[in-house]
C-alpha cells in the first residue's frame, strides 16, 4: 500500500476540500505535515482510520461529529449535511480509492449526530477510469488488515505501550495475522468438529445385520438347488415312465384289434399338445394386450376434455397465438419497432412492444397442443379397437379349450374301449398303460409343486439380495465416514505441527528483525527481545550477562518502533514471497504480506532530545513511506537535520481562531508560513498549505 | 532500506513443514491445501460463516 493523495471535505476542522499529495519515492519517501497542538494532527492521522475502517483512535473526542461544525451550524432545519475523506493508493500494481461519507440531517437545534457512514472502493480499470469494486469492507482489509492498522497507523506519544507486557496479545495476533497463523489456528479449531460429523453418520450406519442377511440368503439358495435336484429327478421320472409308455404304445399299435384305436389316440395325443401350445400362446396374448393397451379402458371422457379445451382456446384466437415471443423478443434485441420505431430500454415504445413477451405464443407450446388434440381424437377408436381385440383374443382361447375338452373326452373314450377289449394282452396293456399315465400325472403335479416353490424362493431370494446389497452399501458409508473422519484428523494433525513449526520460527525471524532495527536506531549496549510469549522486553547487557534493562518512555518507544519496523521488514518480505508466485508449501508459508507505509502523529512528542535525533533517522527507514506529523516545538534543529535529506513533501495546517494575539509563523527551507492566524474567522478553522521542498 | 533487509530465511521451517506434509497421507495433504484456502477466504470474518459445511464437502469430495 503506497498512500498517494488524502481529500478531506468538510471533515472535522478542514472546511471544504482539502488535498495531501504523499511522497513515495526514493529517497525522497517522508511526507512531513506541520501543526500546533489540537489545531488538526490527530485528525489528519484518523482520517485514514476512518477512511478504511470507519474507526477514529480511542482518544477521539467527539467521534459522532464528523462533520465540520461550521457547515453543520450553517445548515437550516431538516437540511442534510455530509462529511468525506478519499485516500488514493496504490498496491499490487492497481490504483485504488477509497471513499467513506458521514451524512446527517439536521433538526432544529440538535446537536450532530452521526452514526454510521458508507465505504466504496474504488480500483482503476485499464482506461484509468475508477470502477467500483463489491464488497469494500472485506476488499480493504484483505489490502491492509484492521488488526495489523495500528501499527502502520499510530500516535508517536503512545507507540510506548507495545513494549508494556499487556501488550502480548496484540502483538501476538499481529504476527499471527501477518504470518498466515491465525489460518493455520482456525483449521486446528475447525477440523475436530468436521471428524466428529462423521464419525457421527458412523454410528447411525450398523454392520452386523449384513452378516445376518448374507446368512439368510445362503440358506435360501440352498434349498432353490435342492428343489432344482428334486426337479431334475421328476423331469427323470418322467422322461422314463413316457419311454415305458412309448413301448406299451408300440406293442399296442402292433396288436391288429388295437392298432385303430391306437393309431388315433397317436393323432389325439399330437392334436392336444398342439392344442395346449396354442392356448398358453393365446393366454400370453392377452396377457401382452392387457398391459400394453388395457389403461384405454380407464380413461374415460379424457379425450373429449382435451379436445373441448382445444376447441376454446382456438375460438377465442389463443391458438396459434397471433404473436410469437420469439418474433418479439428480436425487435427488443433490434432495438427497432416494425413501424421503424426506436426501442430504447426505458422508454415507452420500448415498455409497450415488450408487454407482447407476455402475450406473445411459444412455439413449441403451440406444437405440443396441436400434437396432443389429435391424439385425443384417436383415444376413443383405439379403446374401441381393444375392446375388439381382446374379444376376439378371449373367443380364441374359448374356442381352443372346447377343442382341448373334446381331445381329452376322445383319449379317455379310446382308453375305455381298449380296455374293454376281448383280448386279454390288449387289456393288460391299456391297463398298464393307465398306472403309467397316473404316475407320470403324478410327477407332474410334484414338478408343478417344485417350481411354485422354486418361484417363492426365488422371489424371497431376490428380495434377500436387495437387502444385502442395501446393507452393503450402509456398510460402504460407515467404512467411508470412518475413513473421512480419519483424513480431517489427520489433516489436523498436520496443521498443529506446521502451526507450532511456523510460529516458533516466526517469532525467532520477527525477534531478529526487532533487534536489527533496534541496532540501527539505538547505539546503548541493550538487546531487545520478543520472547516466546510474545513480550517486548529490553535487556542491559554487561560481559554477556543480560539484566532486564530499566526502560525510559523514550527507551520504549524506541522498542516500539522497533517492532513495527520489524514488523513492516517481514511483512514486506511476505509480499514478495508471494509476488514469486510459489505455489504447494510455499502456500502453507504465505500470510497476508504487504508494502505497508508508517503514519505517525506527534512522532518525538514524549522524547529526550537523544532519542528524537535517532528516531528521526530511523523513520525514514522504517517504511518505504512515512507521513510524519509533528509541532513546531517537536521539529527541532536536530530532528529536521536527519529528516530533510528525506522530506519529498510537506504541509502546514494553518490554524485561524477568533482570539487576538495568538499570530505565529513557521520557517521551512528558508519559506516563512502562517502557523496560527488571529481575529482572522468567527469561528476556528484549520486549512492545510503546500510548503516548498528542496 | 538499512533495515533488516535480508531474506526471511525460513529453510528450517519449509524443511519440518515439507516433512510433515510427506509424512501424511495424500488425501490428508489435498484436503490441508483445502482447508487453508477455504480459511483464508474467511479470515476477514470474526465468526467465519459455513466454514463447517465447506470443510465437510472438501474432505467428501477428497475421500470417495
Amino acid at each position: 500500500m503506497k498512500l498517494l493523495t488524502l481529500e478531506l471535505r468538510d471533515f472535522r476542522q478542514f472546511r471544504g476540500t482539502q488535498t495531501i499529495h504523499f511522497a513515495g519515492g526514493e529517497p525522497l519517501n517522508v511526507t512531513v505535515i506541520f501543526g500546533a497542538n489540537g489545531t488538526g494532527k490527530t485528525t489528519l492521522l484518523n482520517s485514514f482510520t476512518w477512511a478504511l475502517y470507519g474507526e477514529f483512535t480511542p482518544d477521539f473526542e467527539h467521534p459522532e461529529r464528523p462533520i465540520n461544525q461550521r457547515v453543520w451550524d450553517a445548515a437550516g432545519d431538516g437540511e442534510e449535511v455530509s462529511a468525506e475523506v478519499q485516500l488514493e493508493f496504490e498496491h499490487d500494481d492497481g490504483r485504488y480509492m477509497v471513499k467513506r461519507i458521514a451524512r446527517c440531517r439536521k433538526e432544529g437545534t440538535e446537536p450532530q449526530e452521526v452514526r454510521g457512514s458508507q465505504v466504496s472502493l474504488y480500483l482503476t480499470d485499464a482506461s484509468g477510469r475508477f470502477r467500483e469494486l463489491p464488497g469494500a469492507a472485506d476488499a480493504v482489509d484483505q489490502i491492509l488488515p484492521k488488526r495489523l492498522h495500528q501499527f502502520f497507523f499510530f500516535n508517536g506519544e503512545r507507540i510506548d505501550r507495545l513494549a508494556q507486557q499487556t501488550a502480548y496479545e496484540e502483538i501476538e495476533a499481529a504476527t499471527k495475522t501477518l504470518l498466515g497463523l491465525e489460518v493455520m489456528e482456525r483449521a486446528v479449531k475447525h477440523l475436530p468438529k468436521v471428524a466428529q460429523n462423521f464419525e457421527a453418520q458412523l454410528k447411525k450406519v450398523g454392520s452386523s445385520e449384513q452378516q445376518e442377511v448374507a446368512a439368510r440368503l445362503d440358506d435360501l439358495r440352498s434349498n432353490h438347488e435342492a428343489l432344482e435336484d428334486q426337479r431334475t429327478q421328476a423331469k427323470r421320472n418322467i422322461a422314463a415312465l413316457d419311454s415305458e409308455r412309448d413301448v406299451l404304445d408300440g406293442r399296442l399299435r402292433d396288436l391288429a384289434d388295437a392298432r385303430a384305436l391306437q393309431e388315433d389316440r397317436d393323432r389325439y395325443e399330437a392334436e392336444l399338445g398342439q392344442t395346449r401350445k396354442r392356448i398358453a400362446d393365446q393366454r400370453a396374448a392377452i396377457d401382452g394386450l392387457v398391459s400394453d393397451k388395457g389403461f384405454y379402458a380407464l380413461l374415460g371422457s379424457l379425450g373429449e376434455q382435451v379436445q373441448s379445451t382445444f376447441g376454446e382456446l382456438k375460438s377465442r384466437g389463443e391458438l396459434p397465438t397471433p404473436i410469437k415471443r420469439t418474433f418479439v423478443a428480436e425487435l427488443l434485441e433490434k432495438g427497432e419497432c416494425i413501424c421503424g420505431t426506436p426501442l430504447v430500454e426505458g422508454e415507452h415504445a420500448h415498455h409497450l412492444v415488450a408487454e407482447y413477451m407476455e402475450r406473445g405464443g411459444v412455439a413449441e407450446v403451440e406444437q405440443r397442443w396441436i400434437q396432443l388434440n389429435s391424439e385425443a381424437q384417436n383415444l376413443d377408436r383405439d379403446r374401441e379397437d381393444l375392446r375388439g381385440e381382446l374379444e376376439r383374443a378371449i373367443g380364441l382361447l374359448a374356442d381352443l379349450r372346447a377343442q382341448e375338452t373334446d381331445l381329452d373326452e376322445r383319449l379317455s373314450a379310446i382308453a375305455s374301449k381298449l380296455q374293454n377289449l376281448p383280448s386279454e394282452e390288449i387289456r393288460e396293456l391299456e391297463k398298464a398303460r393307465g398306472k403309467l399315465e397316473e404316475k407320470r400325472s403324478d410327477w407332474l403335479r410334484r414338478d408343478g409343486g417344485f417350481e411354485q416353490e422354486q418361484d417363492r424362493l426365488q422371489s424371497e431370494i431376490d428380495a434377500a439380495k436387495a437387502e444385502l446389497d442395501k446393507a452393503q452399501a450402509r456398510s460402504q458409508e460407515a467404512a467411508l465416514a470412518q475413513r473421512r473422519a480419519a483424513v480431517a484428523s489427520e489433516a489436523q494433525t498436520v496443521f498443529q505441527r506446521i502451526y507450532d513449526v511456523l510460529q516458533h520460527e516466526v517469532r525467532k525471524e520477527l525477534d531478529g528483525r526487532v533487534k536489527e532495527t533496534f541496532r540501527s536506531i539505538s547505539f546503548k549496549p541493550r538487546e531487545p527481545e520478543l520472547n516466546e510469549d510474545f513480550e517486548l522486553r529490553l535487556w542491559d547487557v554487561e560481559n554477556g550477562i543480560r539484566t532486564p534493562a530499566a526502560k525510559s518512555t523514550g527507551e520504549n518507544q524506541i522498542l516500539s518502533l522497533s517492532f513495527v519496523g520489524g514488523l513492516a521488514s517481514l511483512a514486506r518480505d511476505q509480499a514478495k514471497a508471494q509476488d514469486n508466485g510459489k505455489g504447494g508449501l510455499e502456500a502453507l508459508l504465505s500470510g497476508v504480506g504487504g508494502i505497508y507505509p508508517i503514519v505517525m502523529d506527534a512522532a518525538f512528542g514524549n522524547l529526550d532530545l537523544d532519542y528524537r535525533e535517532d528516531v528521526a533517522r530511523a523513520l525514514p527507514r522504517l517504511a518505504p513511506q512515512s507521513i510524519i506529523l509533528v509541532s513546531k516545538g517537536q521539529a527541532s534543529g536536530e530532528v529536521m537535520r536527519e529528516l530533510d535529506p528525506r522530506i519529498g513533501r510537506a504541509y502546514v495546517i494553518t490554524y485561524s481562531t477568533p482570539k487576538e494575539g495568538e499570530d505565529e509563523q513557521i520557517s521551512f527551507n528558508g519559506h516563512s508560513y502562517p502557523y496560527k492566524r488571529s481575529g482572522t474567522v468567527e469561528n476556528e478553522m484549520a486549512e492545510l498549505t503546500e510548503m516548498e521542498v528542496g | 532500506m538499512g533495515v533488516a533487509a535480508k531474506e526471511f530465511d525460513r529453510s528450517n521451517a519449509e524443511e519440518e513443514i515439507r516433512a510433515a506434509m510427506t509424512a501424511a497421507s495424500p488425501e490428508a495433504r489435498e484436503l490441508v491445501k483445502s482447508v487453508l484456502s477455504i480459511e483464508r477466504d474467511k479470515l476477514h470474518m470474526k465468526l467465519p460463516r459455513h466454514v463447517i459445511e465447506e470443510i465437510t464437502e472438501a474432505v467428501e469430495d477428497i475421500v470417495q
